[in-house]
């Protein structure tokens, strides 16, 4: 891989990182589990990766804008993500905030030659 | 290997969190191999590849930790090594001068060098276990964690930059806590044997150690009390009000002990003085009073000095 290539790279996963959340609470109306998200978010464009998306999930369910429940399914227990009440209202906010960020990204990108 | 890869992931993580991280790495790992392979008895190489989608223990086990864990943080690692240095470098001067002072059975220089290097060994590993542990201990019960900056931060949270009469020498404080480690090792370890050697192997002892003793606990507090001033000043880099009112007092005590010590009659002991030498034991005996109380004289104009300096700048400080 070229410097150059590492570096596209690089950046492309921290601009991926900043709409990783978003993205989770978009899908998680219906309760989900780990692996069923990752296939969620990749059939809609977003592959990612376990190690990833699981802490995430986490860190959002620790910051109250997930809930988790255990379920026990064909012998397997699994842990089921919904969208919270808080998650509702903050992933409202964010769409706001991501649609006017669209609109400026737009500009400054029009100006570019 | 799924249990091996569990328990390689799970040592890197916090007990308190152990279980149910690992309860749900392991559900992810089966759902990764039912999704793929169904539902079945895997081969070893597809269990690999469920391994590898989720990737190295290491970095799984980072990702799930909310901080790194560490035994001494970034908020205090800096002062654990400053302390460490000082002390090693105190304790290795302080024990191959006490070993030199207190050979007396040895018989080549080669077993004077592996008691050296022996002492200084044992207490450099003493000093390594309760310096590290007094900081893990500190660790564990004030993280240090940082603060959360806000975009509303305080113009308060901006340190003042130290005047110049609250600036301190930093060269000036190890060197003095170098000392400080020094003299400990050296008073708590070769004190009995200091004595002036004669011809035809007369060892005349200079201290009366049963009067001494009772001062030993009293110059320990003060000397260690200093060097605990010096590595507090250390991490703070200026003198505050307190710390110079602390200074005075130490300062005083420290006179006052010395000037016990030399007033304490029969504490210098050079009765032996006047057996062996007989005439000149009488003028010698003279001359080592006259020194002692001439070093405390010069002791108590050295001290009043810095207690000057140190009023001087609280005034400074005051008048500001």
């Amino acid at each position: 891989m070229s410097e150059t290539e590492k570096i596209v790279l690089n950046l492309q996963q921290e601009m991926k990182r900043g709409t990783l959340v978003l993205a989770v609470l978009t899908q998680t109306d219906e309760a989900q589990y780990g692996y069923s998200l990752i296939q969620a978010l990749t059939d809609m464009g977003m592959p990612i990766e376990q190690n990833t998306l699981y802490p995430l999930m986490r860190r959002l369910e620790k910051q109250g804008l997930l809930d988790s429940i255990w379920q026990v399914k064909e012998n397997r227990p699994r842990r089921y993500y919904k969208i919270s009440e808080l998650g509702r209202n903050v992933r409202a906010v964010l769409i706001e905030e991501w649609q006017t960020l669209e609109e400026t990204m737009s500009k400054l990108i029009g100006g570019v030659k | 290997m799924i249990n091996d890869y569990l328990y390689t992931i799970g040592k890197y993580i916090s007990p308190a969190q152990r279980d149910e991280v690992l309860r749900e790495i392991e559900s992810n790992l089966f759902d990764f191999l039912e999704q793929n392979f169904g539902q079945k008895e895997y081969t070893e190489s597809e269990i690999e590849k469920a391994i590898r989608s989720m990737g190295h223990p290491k970095k799984v086990a980072e990702a799930y930790m909310e901080s790194p864990r560490c035994l001494i943080g970034p908020a205090y690692i800096d002062t654990y090594w400053l302390v460490m240095k000082i002390a090693l470098i105190g304790i290795a001067i302080g024990l191959t001068i006490t070993n030199i002072l207190t050979i007396s059975d040895a018989k080549d220089g080669i077993q004077i060098f592996v008691q050296v290097i022996a002492s200084v060994w044992n207490a450099s590993l003493s000093a390594i276990g309760s310096i590290t542990l007094i900081f893990a201990l500190i660790q564990h019960f004030s993280p240090g964690e940082q603060e959360t900056i806000t975009k509303d931060w305080s113009l308060e949270s901006i340190e003042k930059a130290p005047e110049t009469h609250q600036k301190v020498s930093i060269l000036e404080l190890i060197i003095e806590s170098i000392f400080i480690c020094l003299f400990l090792i050296l008073i708590n370890q070769a004190a009995p044997t200091l004595a002036i050697a004669f011809p035809e192997n007369n060892i005349i002892p200079i201290l009366d150690m049963t009067l001494f003793k009772p001062f030993l606990i009293w110059i320990n507090i003060t000397m260690i009390s200093n060097l605990t001033l010096n590595l507090y000043l250390l991490i703070k880099r200026r003198w505050q009000s307190f710390t110079r009112v602390i200074a005075i007092v130490i300062d005083i005590i420290s006179v006052g002990i010395f000037t016990k010590l030399i007033m304490t009659p029969g504490l210098w002991d050079f009765k032996t003085l006047d057996y062996i030498l007989k005439d000149d034991g009488v003028a010698l005996e003279t001359v080592l009073d006259l020194s002692l109380n001439l070093t405390l004289a010069v002791v108590v104009i050295i001290v009043a000095i810095d207690i000057f300096g140190h009023l001087r700048a609280m005034m400074k400080t005051k008048s500001k």
